[in-house]
């Protein structure tokens, strides 16, 4: 019997079976990626708890009311001041007695009403994160002269325990 | 020797080879499995993510459950009005759901894992915070902390429109 010569597999419709896998993975999935800014809510409260006297100077008001108006320190403010005046805060080492003692006891209290719109609380909380950021990269450009993003999880550590970010929200008050 | 340099009897153009086709397409395959995610959920609210820059990227999507909050589709509008509503999986839920939906995550993942989850809150930019503190207070309960406020990149100043 004469051996038969292996033939060739079509390769032709390879295309086509690969065009079909393309468009189903067009149609079933999409682009999005998740990004978004992270909080860590505190541990629900203990009724036997309770909470440590903070001075009056230690605590940076911040308050949005319904109308998404803004109030930091009992006085009407804008956007853009929020940053500021966090730095401010959290970088005064005790001179302006209006301020705060030390970077760990700096708290930023935002208080909102039921009515506060989303977008603006997340803008406000966006800009006090963005004062937090700055310190702390000028913190570790002056340490390890690398921005925060740079160092290593130690060295992360470290300049976090240099300036907390201790935020507090406090509950609205019902309408 | 006349075989040699016997001329082309076809003219025109020859046929372009589409042997490589199938290497393009499964290029543009890979890249499409590699850069996108599955669709999970069938939106019934919509979402319109408000902006923000100072913002993290979730990497690992196993750790993660979804929180939509949104005014309903035009759809479900009739049903289920005009006020934002919450959506968990694929359901309308209520603010009272969310604590048997958030047991119901843990225990779908491995136990190591327990205590990196983070809950994503996807709410819509024009929602009004009541809603969103009604959530965290529920999270706070079942000692859900890690919560994350989903955002576009992008500058704050667009928040405003």
């Amino acid at each position: 019997m004469a051996r038969r010569k292996l033939q060739e597999i079509n390769a032709g419709s390879m295309a086509d079976i690969a065009f079909l896998l393309l468009i189903f993975f067009l149609v079933t999935t999409t682009m999005e990626s998740n990004y978004g800014v992270s909080r860590k809510l505190p541990p629900p409260p203990d009724p036997s708890f309770k909470p440590p006297p903070v001075k009056e100077r230690n605590i940076l008001e911040i308050l949005i009311n319904r109308n998404d108006q803004l109030m930091i320190e009992d006085r009407l403010a804008s956007i853009k001041e929020i940053k500021d005046q966090v730095i401010k805060h959290v970088t005064n080492f005790g001179k302006d007695p209006n301020y705060s003692e030390s970077p760990e006891k700096a708290v930023v209290n935002i208080t909102h009403d039921r009515g506060t719109s989303y977008k603006a609380y997340i803008t406000v909380y966006n800009e006090v994160l963005r004062a937090y950021n700055e310190v702390r990269n000028k913190a570790a450009l002056e340490k390890f002269g690398k921005p925060f993003d740079d160092l290593t999880d130690a060295q992360k550590q470290e300049i976090r325990k240099l300036y907390p970010q201790i935020v507090a929200e406090a509950t609205p008050k019902t309408q | 020797m006349s075989g040699k340099f016997k001329k082309k009897k076809e003219g025109g153009t020859p046929a372009i080879s589409t042997a490589s086709l199938p290497d393009i397409v499964f290029m543009l395959l890979f890249f499409f499995m590699v850069a996108t995610v599955m669709r999970d959920t069938d939106r019934k609210v919509k979402v319109v993510l408000p902006f923000a820059d100072q913002v993290q990227k979730l990497e690992k999507k196993q750790l993660i459950s979804n929180i939509f909050v949104g005014v309903p589709i035009e759809r479900y509008q009739k049903k289920f009005g005009k006020e934002p509503r919450i959506q968990l999986n694929d359901k309308f839920a209520t603010v009272n759901d969310i604590q048997a939906f958030i047991l119901s995550e843990r225990n779908a993942r491995r136990e190591e894992l327990r205590p990196l989850m983070i809950t994503s809150i996807k709410a819509d930019k024009d929602v009004s915070m009541g809603i969103i503190t009604d959530i965290k207070e529920k999270l706070r309960e079942v000692n859900a902390l890690k919560i994350n406020y989903a955002t576009k990149k992008g500058d704050v100043e667009q928040n405003r429109e």
